[in-house]
C-alpha cells in the first residue's frame, strides 16, 4: 500500500494522498457553494491527515488560491461575479486586514492575544448564526403572511433583514453603480464594510470569507449568488497575496497543494454549478449551518484552553466536528447538484420532444 | 570541585548546543528558523523543485504564484470540458431573489 503514500519533502513527512484529494475535493464543494476560502476546514484537516500546523497554514492558502480561481471563474460564467464591486472592496480588505494585524500586535504586548481572538470568533460566529437564521425566519414569515392575506406571492421575494436598505440610503460622494450586483451606492459604504470586515479577519487570523459573504448580503444588499461569486473574487486575490508571503517564507508545502488542487478542480466546480439549483435562501440556510459548526468547533477549543486535563479530547472533538460538518455538507451539496442535473437534463428532454411533436 | 567544574562544562556544552539546535545565535539573538527539504530520492521536477527550495525561496514563491493559477485554470478546464458534455446549461442560472 506504499503507492497511496507520498513524500513531502518540505515537511519532511509521509502523507495518504487520497486524503489529500478528498480534502480538496470537499472544500472545493462548500467554499465555491458559499464563496469563501475554508481555511478554518482546511487547516484541521490537513493537521489530522499528519501535516505539522507550520506547513498546514501555507499549504492551504495557496491551494486556496487555486480553488477559489476555479470557482470564480464558473461564477463569472453565471453573471454572480461584480468585479467592479470586488477591486473596491480590495482596498477597503486590505487596509483593514493591516490595521486588524497591528491590533493583534497590540493583543500580543498586553497578552490578552488569545483569550481576545478565540471568544471574539466565538461572538462573531454566533452573531452571523443569528443574523442568517433570523432573516430566514422573517422571509419565512413574510411569505406566510403573504400567502394567509390571500396575495399572490412576489416573482422577486421579499427579504428578511433589510439593513442594506438604510445603509444605502447614505449619499456620500462619489456614487457608483454596480452593474451584477445591482446596486447603487456611495463608493465609501463597500469601502467602510470591506474595512471592517478585513479588521475582524486581520484580528482572528483568518481570510474573512466567512464574514464577507454575509456582510455583502446584509449590509450592501448584494444578492445571494452575486455575494458568493463576488467574495471569490476578494478569496483570489488574498489567497494569492497570502500564497506568496507564506511560500517565502518557506511554509508551504507545494506537492499537497497541487494535489489538493486536484480534488478541488471538480468539487469547485460541482459547487459553483450547485448554486444553480438552489435558492438564495436555500443557501444562507446552509451557511448558517456551517457556521453553527464553526462556533461549536471553537468553542470546544476555547473550553480545552481552560480545561488541561480534557484538552486534548476537547481538541480531537473540535476537529472532528469540523470533518463531520464539511463531509455532511459537501455530500449534500453534492446531492442537491446531482438532482439539479438530473431535471434539468429531463426537462430538457422533454422540451425536445414537445418541439419534435409540435413540428 | 572537580565534579563541580565538569558539571559546569556540560552544562554549557548542553545549553551551546540547545541553542544551537534551536537556532539560536551566540549573542542570544533569535534568528529565523530554516527548513530543508530533502531532495533524496527524488527524481524529475519533483527533485527540480524541492532545490529550487533549498537554493532560492523567493524563485520558489514566484513559481508557487504562477504555477498554482496556470494548474487550477488547466484543471478547471478539464472538469469543464466533462461538465459540458454532461448537456447542462453552464452560462445562465435562472434563480433570482432581493
Amino acid at each position: 500500500m506504499d503507492w497511496l503514500f507520498v513524500q513531502m519533502p518540505i515537511a519532511g513527512i509521509h502523507i495518504f494522498w487520497p486524503g489529500l484529494v478528498i480534502l480538496g475535493f470537499g472544500v472545493g464543494i462548500i467554499g465555491s457553494f458559499f464563496g469563501m476560502g475554508g481555511g478554518w476546514m482546511v487547516t484541521p484537516g490537513l493537521n489530522i491527515l499528519g501535516f505539522p500546523m507550520a506547513f498546514a497554514i501555507g499549504t492551504d492558502i495557496t491551494h486556496m488560491a487555486g480553488n477559489s480561481l476555479i470557482s470564480t471563474i464558473r461564477h463569472s460564467k453565471f453573471g454572480n461575479v461584480d468585479y467592479k464591486l470586488g477591486i473596491v472592496m480590495t482596498v477597503g480588505t486590505v487596509a483593514g486586514f493591516e490595521a486588524g494585524a497591528e491590533m493583534i500586535m497590540w493583543l500580543e504586548r498586553i497578552g490578552r492575544i488569545n483569550f481576545v481572538v478565540r471568544v471574539g470568533y466565538l461572538v462573531l460566529l454566533t452573531l452571523i448564526a443569528w443574523l442568517v437564521f433570523a432573516d430566514v425566519y422573517q422571509q419565512r414569515k413574510k411569505h406566510r403572511e403573504e400567502f394567509i392575506s390571500g396575495r399572490t406571492r412576489q416573482a422577486v421575494p421579499s427579504g428578511g433583514i433589510q439593513w442594506h436598505r438604510t445603509l444605502q440610503k447614505i449619499r456620500i460622494p462619489p456614487m457608483m453603480h454596480f452593474d451584477h450586483a445591482g446596486i447603487y451606492c456611495s463608493v465609501w459604504l463597500p469601502i467602510l464594510v470591506s474595512f471592517l470586515t478585513g479588521w475582524l479577519a486581520g484580528i482572528l487570523g483568518i481570510g474573512g470569507g466567512l464574514i464577507r459573504m454575509p456582510a455583502l448580503i446584509y449590509l450592501l444588499g448584494v444578492p445571494t449568488h452575486v455575494a458568493v461569486g463576488t467574495d471569490l473574487f476578494g478569496v483570489v486575490i488574498s489567497a494569492l497575496y497570502g500564497a506568496a508571503t507564506y511560500t517565502y517564507k518557506g511554509r508551504t508545502e507545494l506537492v499537497a497543494a497541487v494535489i489538493m488542487l486536484v480534488g478541488a478542480s471538480i468539487g469547485a466546480q460541482v459547487g459553483s454549478v450547485a448554486t444553480k439549483y438552489v435558492k438564495g435562501y436555500g443557501i444562507r440556510v446552509f451557511f448558517g449551518v456551517a457556521v453553527v459548526g464553526c462556533a461549536v468547533s471553537v468553542a470546544l477549543k476555547l473550553a480545552g484552553s481552560y480545561l488541561p486535563a480534557g484538552r486534548r479530547l476537547l481538541d480531537d472533538l473540535a476537529a472532528a466536528v469540523i470533518l463531520i460538518l464539511v463531509a455532511a455538507q459537501s455530500l449534500f451539496i453534492l446531492l442537491k447538484f446531482l438532482k439539479g442535473v438530473r431535471d434539468e437534463l429531463a426537462l430538457r428532454r422533454g422540451d425536445n420532444q414537445v418541439s419534435v411533436l409540435g413540428k | 570541585m572537580r565534579f563541580s567544574r565538569m558539571k559546569s562544562a556540560l552544562l554549557a556544552l548542553l545549553a551551546l548546543s540547545f541553542s544551537t539546535a534551536l537556532g539560536f545565535g551566540p549573542s542570544g539573538e533569535e534568528s529565523p528558523i530554516v527548513f530543508v527539504a530533502d531532495s533524496r530520492g527524488l527524481t524529475g521536477w519533483r527533485a527540480w523543485c524541492t532545490n529550487l527550495y533549498n537554493e532560492s525561496l523567493f524563485q520558489f514563491a514566484v513559481l508557487t504564484v504562477i504555477l498554482i493559477p496556470v494548474l487550477a485554470v488547466m484543471l478547471g478546464s478539464i472538469v469543464n470540458f466533462f461538465l459540458v458534455r454532461s448537456g447542462i446549461d453552464l452560462k445562465s442560472r435562472t434563480l433570482a431573489e432581493h
